[in-house]
């Protein structure tokens, strides 16, 4: 867990900071959209929480409605 | 507007295009368990019922020569539908990308490094990745060309290797499968391969072609994947013959047989060597795909802030894709085919019919392009000299 | 524009970080960390549950290169033997009783013993297909009576006895492939139902101490249950009938007059046929180029009579012997020429209205042998002394 918040936090540095010192309103939304949905995605399985595979509930969508082999 | 300033050749780009589709490689596993013997044969199929395809995309790169694909979908689609294809397409690059980064890790972890952690090899990948995407597309697709070449050696070399121990009876029987299987290889090896080309159009910017240098570079970089993916599967079921459905990696098998001597044997690290820099060189299109797609939604200036946290979210996004492997390898024999379409066939279809019908793009200033070159004017100096 | 600054703090860091990426150090494994594996047996034990598992591991030699064998003294190899559930078991017992890992990439021989073989060993092979240490082009064989007797006895011939039977059995391959069996192709015909997969019998003959290790044949199949055999002579007639053989011998005899013709190459066209009835024929035509490599006798015949009547003696001989194995296999209903799988590929449709029948179908095949052999020479004499003494 310390390795990956550690992790994030020196992106934030490398790339969050001089956005903001830039000014960059969009970018910095762009980028903490990301951002957040990266850092929950890797500390959720940390905190023991399982995340339910994604394209699992495509497989189950397009089979109900026959469009598989 | 223009995110991406570097500008690469049509040679360039077709090689990109070839390469591309043979990282497909590892896909060679889910046909031979649909088609078996006969999964040359969807190859074949795929190459042909691919270039409408193909086509649509060169047309669309054509038509909208200074627009990526986001933008394009922006200007067919309007600003609100287009914003949600465009998250839509954001969501289907990352996933390759991811399920393409995941690939490469689980093959190193099993074949080559088994005790280093699986992240510890995607990391490593995705940071040159990274590093790569921050400097632009010429760079990223700098040796697209060599990366190309070294796998037909790869092939070439290895065809020879192994030819004394191929066995054309493993061919046979040839078109005794059920019908449904070849049109599920044929549905298979269509979207997959080939249809993740329509990550090319995030390209569009940064490619110089004229209408018919994009053809001529879009067919022949098509032709020669897709050539080398039939080279690839035609050398592992003369070798491997029935047992070819079981192996998850059929390419790693026929090169472990490679038994000439002493001396030429256990060669199969160049298969190890040939795939990483294959799906590398994937992830990386996916991941400049991803961060331009995430600039122009977000509609910012510069792309390059967002290189590294995409990668990451690469890295952190693959393992939560599918449950296990086989549901993995279930899922793109079954399902992904028809969903994968949806991006590759019905969007890009739907805006090219929703473009012509609504003549689009017009024509402006910014985009002339979009005309054919006009001859130069007659020289009328001995008219005048002969008054 | 990266600064020149920049560039050398870059290159440093890149320096300082490819030695620790490059050496892969996670997986490292230095080789006095390693049980070479040079040879596994397989066994069967009183509790059908259980296999006996053996693994011959080569010693790295100490001291100086070239001083010859046992610097130390004693045996080359190490023998580990254990009793476990699978296979895996086994493998990771040996590795937790051991400041060594197993390295099982070099291994180059499969045996399995006798017993095995015929109760089955389908449920033993499957570590070998799935693991990525286990190579599929090892080449098999089954042991007369223990497997590990091959392992762990001290070789006349050879101190490491697992590399010396593969030795041997490569060695063969070079007369025929079908004589050396590989995993793969194990397999390949343990997935066609109706092709019986073969693979070489070996044994351990001789006293302690002075132990030698000969080919003693081919096993068939039923499955993966070892139903018969072919003796060495017999398996010449397998081997013909599979065709693309090399550098073999036909011995003749008429009496007391004996012959040894040496084929440098034999081909084999194989056709198949069925009737809409369901009748299946094969005709096997064997060609090759032979010479007369040894001889006795003959003394009452001239040169010009002698070399067709050697090549019809040894014509009659070849189709006899194919004709033996064949018939061998028949009894044993074990498809071991693969003529079902020739009958899928070439005649797909009829194929599928008879292969539920294959087994009722099989030992009414009608095979017809040809073979065609031409002399091509006599060796540095024409004629034999006998026969020299007969002229005069």
């Amino acid at each position: 867990m310390g390795w990956i918040l550690t992790g994030f936090a020196l992106i934030a540095v490398i790339d969050l900071v001089p956005l903001i010192l830039q000014r960059r309103g969009r970018a910095i939304a762009a980028f903490l959209t990301v951002f957040v949905i990266a850092l929950t995605i890797a500390v959720l399985p940390a905190l023991g929480v399982q995340i339910p595979p994604v394209l699992t509930f495509f497989d189950k969508l397009f089979k109900s409605i026959g469009l598989s082999y | 507007m223009r995110l991406d300033k570097s500008q690469i050749s049509g040679t360039r780009f077709m090689f990109t295009i070839t390469f591309f589709l043979q990282s497909s490689a590892l896909l060679t596993a889910f046909l031979s368990s649909v088609a078996q013997q006969d999964s040359w044969i969807p190859v074949v199929l795929s190459t042909i019922s691919c270039m409408p395809l193909v086509y649509l995309f060169r047309t669309l790169m054509v038509m909208f020569p200074e627009k990526t694909l986001l933008e394009m979908m922006d200007e067919v689609f309007g600003p609100v539908i287009g914003k949600i294809f465009g998250v839509w397409y954001l969501w289907f690059f990352l996933t390759l990308a991811a399920l393409n980064l995941k690939d490469l890790g689980d093959f190193a972890k099993a074949t080559v490094m088994t005790e280093t952690p699986h992240v510890v090899l995607v990391l490593l990948c995705a940071l040159v990745v990274v590093w790569a995407v921050r400097h632009g597309l010429k760079v990223v697709t700098r040796y697209s060309a060599l990366f190309t070449f070294i796998e037909f050696g790869i092939v070439a070399v290895t065809f020879v290797l192994v030819a004394h121990q191929m066995d054309f009876n493993n061919l046979l029987p040839a078109f005794q499968l059920p019908p449904i299987k070849y049109l599920q290889g044929t549905h298979l090896m269509t979207m997959i391969p080939v249809g993740e080309l329509v990550v090319m159009l995030m390209l569009t910017p940064c490619v110089k072609l004229s209408r018919t240098a994009a053809t001529k570079y879009w067919f022949i970089g098509v032709t020669m994947g897709m050539l080398t993916l039939f080279a690839i599967l035609v050398r592992d079921i003369m070798i491997l013959g029935n047992t070819l459905p079981m192996f998850t990696l059929p390419g790693l098998v026929t090169m472990r047989l490679v038994n000439l001597g002493e001396a030429l044997s256990r060669i199969e690290i160049l298969f190890a060597v040939g795939l990483t820099m294959l799906l590398f060189f994937k992830v990386a299109v996916l991941c400049y795909a991803s961060t331009i797609a995430l600039a122009q939604l977000f509609k910012t200036k510069s792309y390059k802030n967002f290189a590294l946290i995409i990668g990451v979210l690469v890295v952190v996004y693959g393992p939560i894709i599918y449950s296990s492997t086989v549901e993995q390898s279930t899922s793109a024999r079954d399902v992904i085919p028809f969903f994968w379409g949806v991006f590759e066939v019905w969007i890009p279809l739907l805006m090219f019919i929703i473009a012509k019908i609504r003549k689009l793009p017009k024509k402006t200033a910014e985009n002339p392009r979009e005309q054919e070159p006009q001859p130069p004017p007659r020289r009328r100096v001995k008219e005048e000299h002969m008054k | 524009m990266i600064t020149k600054g920049k560039r050398i703090v870059a290159l440093l860091l890149i320096f300082m970080m490819l030695p620790g990426l490059l050496s892969g150090c996670w997986d490292s494994r230095e080789i006095d960390k390693l049980f070479i594996v040079t040879g596994i047996a397989i066994d069967a034990t009183d509790d059908p549950d259980q296999v006996d598992v053996t693994m011959q591991i080569g010693k790295e030699r100490k001291g100086e290169a070239g001083l010859g064998e046992a610097q130390t003294g004693g045996s080359s190899t190490i023998v580990l033997n254990t009793v476990n559930d699978t296979i895996m078991g086994a493998i990771r017992e040996f590795n937790r009783n051991s400041n060594r890992k197993l390295l099982l990439q070099h291994n180059p021989i499969r045996l399995f013993g006798i017993e095995v073989a015929e109760h089955g060993v389908k449920k033993h092979i499957d570590l070998f297909l799935r693991d990525q240490q286990a190579r599929l082009e090892v080449p098999v064989a089954i042991v007369e009576g223990r497997a590990a007797d091959v392992l762990t006895g001290t070789l006349d011939q050879d101190p490491l006895s697992g590399m010396f039977v593969a030795g041997l059995l490569e060695d063969l391959s070079k007369v025929s492939v079908e004589l050396q069996v590989r995993m793969l192709d194990f397999v390949s015909r343990l997935l066609q139902e109706t092709v019986a997969p073969m693979m070489p019998i070996i044994a351990v003959v001789g006293e302690e101490d002075k132990k030698e290790i000969k080919t003693v044949g081919m096993g068939i199949f039923k499955g993966d249950k070892l139903v018969g055999r072919l003796d060495n002579d017999q398996s010449l007639g397998y081997i013909w009938a599979m065709g693309d053989v090399s550098q073999f011998n036909v011995k003749v005899q008429e009496g007391i007059d004996k012959a040894i013709l040496h084929v440098s190459k034999l081909k084999t066209k194989r056709e198949v046929t069925i009737s809409d009835d369901g009748v299946v024929k094969v005709k096997l035509s064997m060609e090759g180029g032979a010479s007369i490599a040894e001889m006795e006798g003959f003394g009452n015949m001239t040169p010009q009579n002698l070399i067709p009547h050697l090549k019809d003696l040894a014509q009659e001989e070849m189709k006899q012997t194919v004709t033996e194995a064949f018939q061998i296999s028949q009894g044993l209903n074990a498809d071991m020429l693969a003529i079902s799988a020739t009958l899928e590929q070439r005649h797909p449709k009829k194929w599928e209205k008879i292969k539920d029948r294959w087994d009722e179908i099989y030992p009414t095949i009608e095979l017809t042998v040809d073979a065609n052999l031409k002399i091509l020479g006599t060796g540095q004499i024409i004629q034999s002394l006998e026969m020299e003494e007969a002229m005069k």
